[in-house]
């Protein structure tokens, strides 16, 4: 499990697990079944306080994306591909709703923000070299 | 001829068997808030000792100002506004009888200077040393460095076991006094807070040794993790050009790089991957991506 802990930014430090947690998810570096670090050596690795883990493990139980089993450990559930993945497109909606919010607000017209949109998504597709 | 006011070439010192300064060469360009980091014990505090000539080096060579360190310790420490890491004030002296005594050593102190910095600290002439807090000695020791008006100023660890009040003051001083045309501030810290707010370039020193050099931005650039997120287990002989370290967890793998750029991006997308993503470290990650054991980045 590798996790980066920003200390500087406003997102709360469980929100930062349980986001990346999903990212891995939904990415399929964990998938269903597959088991979750201990509290205590998720604690240990990210250097914070083991209650902020727990409380990212239990936001991540909340939501259905992992399950406990007592007394072997915390577990990918089965729904929690399809979770991770709405999830991250909620996100990613939230983060360009964000910025098109912006954009309005620097009195950029409609045109002007497809146009950045469209030479944006033009670039991602060169680099990947795929049309 | 490059307007460097600190030029250090080979310079090296040992104690016993510990090599404390490796053959650092080091040009500090005038006029820059020049941030020198390391962790405790890298060598800091003795090249800083090496330049003002308070203590001998075994090779190499350094000049201040022009000044070499090795012959002109006396015109360079007129010349330098200096605040060691541990002030020795006598603590039975006031403020006022403090600040006369050191006048004494500089003939270029400016006393309407001296005063109006005191007024601007809020430290009281007529309280004795022993009386201050240690955000007030701090104060003080910042004000008996700049009344007499240097053209470059040499700090070892200032902000070190101050609050964050008192540690925005001083900074806020040292940038007011590099605002004032051709003065260089060069100083070291482990408080990455403080370069990240005013250092122009940073160099990075462990065990002696020049790590790296450059500016804040180059190195938020340069120093940057990729989460790779293969599409099944990979195999784990595959390499990744230009890596410095890749920490593997199946098939989530963080690639730390410490010579970023686009094209890495690149080279990876030619693996069997699901996702990519790129990781922005804060200055405290990045130095412990450079200084720390390539096994714990």
């Amino acid at each position: 499990m590798f996790i980066q802990i920003d200390t500087s930014s406003s997102v709360p430090i469980f929100a930062q697990i349980t986001n990346q947690i999903k990212y891995s998810v939904a990415m399929g570096a964990y998938r269903p079944g597959d088991k979750l670090p201990s509290v205590r050596d998720l604690a240990l690795q990210l250097r914070v306080n083991p209650n902020t883990v727990v409380k990212a493990y239990r936001e991540l139980e909340r939501e259905n994306v992992v399950y406990t089993q007592r007394g072997l450990g915390i577990f990918v559930s089965k729904d929690a591909v399809g979770i991770s993945r709405k999830e991250r497109k909620r996100i990613i909606d939230q983060r360009l709703g964000a910025a098109i919010d912006e954009a309005v607000r620097s009195d950029l017209t409609e045109s002007e923000i497809r146009r950045i949109v469209e030479s944006k998504l033009n670039e991602k597709s060169k680099e990947r070299g795929s049309p | 001829m490059a307007d460097n006011v600190i030029e250090t070439r080979g310079l090296a010192r040992r104690f016993g068997k510990l090599l404390a300064v490796n053959n650092l060469d080091l040009d500090i360009p005038r006029g820059s808030i020049f941030g020198f980091m390391g962790r405790n014990g890298a060598g800091k505090t003795t090249t800083i000792q090496m330049l003002l000539g308070l203590l001998p080096m075994n090779a190499g060579s350094a000049s201040v100002l022009g000044f070499d360190s090795r012959k002109h310790s006396f015109e360079i420490k007129g010349r330098v506004g200096y605040v060691p890491e541990k002030h020795h004030f006598y603590p039975w002296m006031t403020v006022a009888e403090l600040t006369r005594f050191t006048s004494s050593f500089y003939p270029t102190w400016q006393d309407e200077k001296c005063s109006e910095l005191l007024r601007n600290f809020e430290l009281d002439p007529k309280k004795k040393i022993k009386e201050l807090s240690k955000g007030m000695v701090a104060k003080l020791a910042l004000t008996l460095a700049l009344a007499h008006d240097p053209q470059l100023l040499i700090l070892d660890e200032p902000t070190g076991g101050l609050d964050v009040l008192v540690r925005r003051d001083f900074l806020e001083s040292i940038v007011r006094m590099i605002q004032e045309e051709g003065k260089t501030v060069f100083f070291s810290s482990h408080v990455l807070v403080d370069m990240e707010r005013v250092a122009d370039e940073i160099a990075i020193i462990e065990e002696g040794r020049l790590v790296r050099r450059s500016t804040l931005q180059e190195l938020k650039d340069t120093v940057k993790k990729v989460r790779v997120t293969f599409r099944e287990d990979p195999a784990s002989d595959i390499r990744i050009e230009g890596a410095r370290h890749i920490a593997r967890d199946g098939r989530e793998w963080v690639v730390t790089y410490d010579n970023f750029a686009e094209d890495r991006l690149a080279s990876l997308r030619q693996l069997p991957i699901a996702g990519l993503q790129v990781i922005d470290l804060s200055l405290e990650d990045i130095f412990v991506v450079l200084v720390g054991k390539r096994s714990e980045t």
